[in-house]
């Protein structure tokens, strides 16, 4: 019986199998993709991790954990905190910047959200124009805004927190600067989305009921905003934590992330092995800061 | 909800004030006494809600013209009009959601014009319902409590009650997109009146249910506020829904009340065309003053009330039209029925002269049949305008 393979998908009336086909030839080249260029090199980094480096930067298939305990701090000259203190370093920039990032893009949003529809349009533009810019190029023009004879360095002279005739950089300063405006549209706009569609009776119900304006934030506004805000959070925090371009620039030899550490194996230590086992950690953490994200937000108790 | 639930739902406390508000009204009360001859008018005015010359524009729309109004404490009070006649922004100016331009509003004799909308003692149930969709009914209902700090044990005891009062006993858990429209519909009844405001105001709230439910509810709505006492302010374009639950309805349009009273009062002797319209069908005979009747195009018809008017509308409600077989003696028109239509309880009947006559009349009508009909002196309704 044919009728038994047919079905009717939106209106159009086609055999299952067809339909099957013509879904699998539309998915294969994406998933060919994401196999070839980023699960198949992840399993490699994964072997690799576990190798040694050889006396001339090669990989020497010799399986052993090494790299794993050097990157929490075993060493050839005893044990050292050096490392540890760098991935602690990203994970608390990572935050700080997604905190930042969120607390200025809430008003940011209620903004734009408040023009008219025409200008909205354009106060997102002004928001993403930076993002035609090359991200080096724009790490270089921050040199500019913070050299010391621009207006911030002054007033920060004058203010007494910065020795004059020098730059304020490299300074973790310039560094979190950099950082929140490198990231400050992937919170910001998800965050719009999420304010443009909200259901402002609710926030009227949460008035009418007697609530603070922390409550009718926490009860009526948060709670609406959580999608938006949550892909904005990955979106920062994940990128943020294998950032090495901005703290190279910006933030001199003394302000290494884990994105820096990774880039000098890979580069100019020629240490494949040990730079495949830190990127694995960076992996885990990610995941392990997102999990704990995920509970947390979830927790939020009501005020 | 039974009446069970409403007898065992709420006790005698529950509407009693606190007795700090009891002393606060006995003060006003002595105040208002002394120096003031005309003390019951004052009296109204002290208590109650009272809106005085209340204006809001929006733009170039003006919402609200000079509105002023008295609601009695415990009156169930409508607000019925088109949409867009200002019914609804005027509620907001109660709520505190919305500011008026002039004017001031006073509850229990005190200026409530500027007081925000969570100071205000005032509820209201949305037209969306505006539950929050992360809290359970429990918290949802709560949260008024929760705001003001009251102490655990009492919201537990309080909210308990407000949910057995409609009947959502079992539901206290359920997260509101578990449940049904109407259920929701008493989440947000209970999660005002928890709170136990001075008035609650009601924005169409039986818009979202279909119309067999929403009948139901309408009575129990009645019923519920007959057993609380508190002041209830409806706001509906729905005029059957403003007949069965109101004490007093105002008829609203173009920013301003047209007419307000008793339900009886509004439907019977509706003051002009508006209101004769709005409120069900009516039959509008247009004539010149003649006397103590009016002449109309078809002829002479004899009213009971004084005509203001030189030339103006006369109006008959199509069920207070009689028929007959003959002429009858007062009042009769000959006409020609156009359409029958069958409505269950009753017929109508479609007239050549545009008249619209409902009846209970066991006789059949047949098309093209020419018929009697009489309009009664008293049913007949003369219009301001």
């Amino acid at each position: 019986m044919i009728r038994n393979r047919l079905t009717v998908w939106y209106g159009e009336l086609v055999l299952r199998k067809q339909l099957a086909r013509r879904g699998s030839a539309f998915l294969s080249p994406g998933i060919l993709w994401l196999l070839a260029l980023l699960v198949l090199p992840g399993l490699v980094l994964v072997v690799v991790s576990f190798t040694e480096r050889g006396a001339y930067g090669q990989i020497e298939w010799l399986f052993s954990v090494d790299n794993y305990k050097r990157l929490i701090g075993f060493g050839m000259l005893g044990w050292s905190a050096d490392n540890l203190a760098i991935i602690w370093r990203s994970i608390w920039v990572a935050f700080v910047t997604t905190l930042i990032a969120i607390l200025l893009s809430y008003p940011i949003s209620f903004f734009i959200v408040n023009r008219p529809p025409r200008q909205r349009f354009l106060w997102l533009t002004v928001l993403i124009v930076p993002f035609w810019t090359n991200m080096v190029i724009r790490a270089y023009a921050w040199f500019l805004i913070l050299a010391p004879e621009m207006p911030l360095a002054k007033l920060a002279v004058y203010l007494g927190i910065h020795p004059a005739n020098t730059p304020l950089y490299p300074s973790s300063f310039a560094v979190y600067l950099g950082m929140v405006s490198m990231f400050l549209p992937f919170v910001t706009l998800p965050l719009y989305s999420s304010i443009e569609r909200m259901d402002w009776s609710l926030v009227e119900a949460a008035q009418d009921l007697y609530a603070s304006r922390v409550r009718v934030f926490m009860q009526a506004i948060f709670p609406q905003t959580k999608p938006g805000l949550t892909a904005g959070v990955i979106l920062t925090f994940v990128p943020a934590m294998g950032m090495f371009v901005v703290p190279d620039l910006l933030g001199g030899s003394k302000f290494m992330l884990v994105g820096n550490l990774i880039q000098q194996q890979f580069g100019s230590s020629r240490d494949w092995p040990f730079g495949a086992a830190i990127s694995m950690g960076l992996v885990v953490l990610t995941m392990i800061s997102l999990q704990i994200y995920r509970k947390k937000s979830k927790e939020i108790e009501p005020i | 909800m039974t009446i069970e639930a409403i007898k065992t739902g709420l006790s005698i406390r529950d509407i009693s004030k606190s007795s700090d508000e009891v002393n606060a009204s006995i003060d006003t009360s002595i105040e208002s006494q002394s120096g003031v001859d005309d003390n019951m008018t004052i009296e109204a005015t002290k208590t109650g809600l009272s809106i005085c010359e209340v204006s809001k524009s929006f733009g170039e729309v003006k919402a609200l013209i000079n509105t002023s109004l008295e609601i009695k404490p415990g009156e169930f009070f409508t607000l019925l009009g088109p949409s867009g006649c200002g019914k609804t922004t005027l509620m907001r100016i109660i709520a505190g959601l919305e500011l008026a331009d002039t004017g001031t509003v006073l509850l229990s004799g005190k200026d409530i014009s500027r007081l925000p909308a969570n100071k205000r003692h005032v509820n209201t149930v949305f037209q969306s319902y505006a539950l929050f969709p992360h809290l359970t009914v429990f918290e949802n209902v709560a949260f008024g409590l929760r705001s003001r700090k009251v102490h655990k044990d009492e919201i537990n005891q309080r909210v308990t009650e407000a949910l057995t009062m409609v009947d959502l006993t079992g539901m206290a858990d359920r997260l509101p997109q578990q449940m049904s429209g109407g259920q929701q519909q008493r989440v947000a009844l209970s999660r005002a009146l928890v709170n136990q405001p001075e008035v609650l105001l009601l924005d169409e709230p039986m818009s979202a249910l279909d119309a067999k439910l929403r009948t139901q509810v309408q009575v129990e709505l009645k019923r519920l506020h007959q057993r609380l006492g508190q002041t209830f302010i409806l706001v509906t374009h729905d005029q059957d829904e403003a007949l069965v639950v109101s004490d007093r309805i105002a008829v609203m349009n173009h920013g301003e009340i047209i007419q307000h009273g008793t339900p009886k009062e509004v439907y019977e002797r509706p003051t002009c065309r508006f209101v004769a319209e709005f409120l069900g069908a009516a039959n509008l005979i247009s004539g010149i003053r003649a006397g103590n009747g009016v002449e109309t195009e078809f002829g002479a018809l004899q009213v009971v009330k004084e005509i203001p008017w030189q030339k103006g509308t006369l109006a008959i409600r199509p069920e207070r039209v009689s028929i007959h077989d003959n002429q009858p003696e007062v009042n009769g028109v000959k006409a020609r029925i156009l359409d029958v239509i069958y409505l269950g309880s009753n017929v109508e009947l479609l007239l050549d002269r545009g008249f619209r006559v409902r009846t209970d009349t066991h006789r059949l009508f047949t098309q093209g049949e020419e018929i009697w009909l009489s309009f009664p002196p008293e049913r007949l309704v003369v219009l301001n305008d």
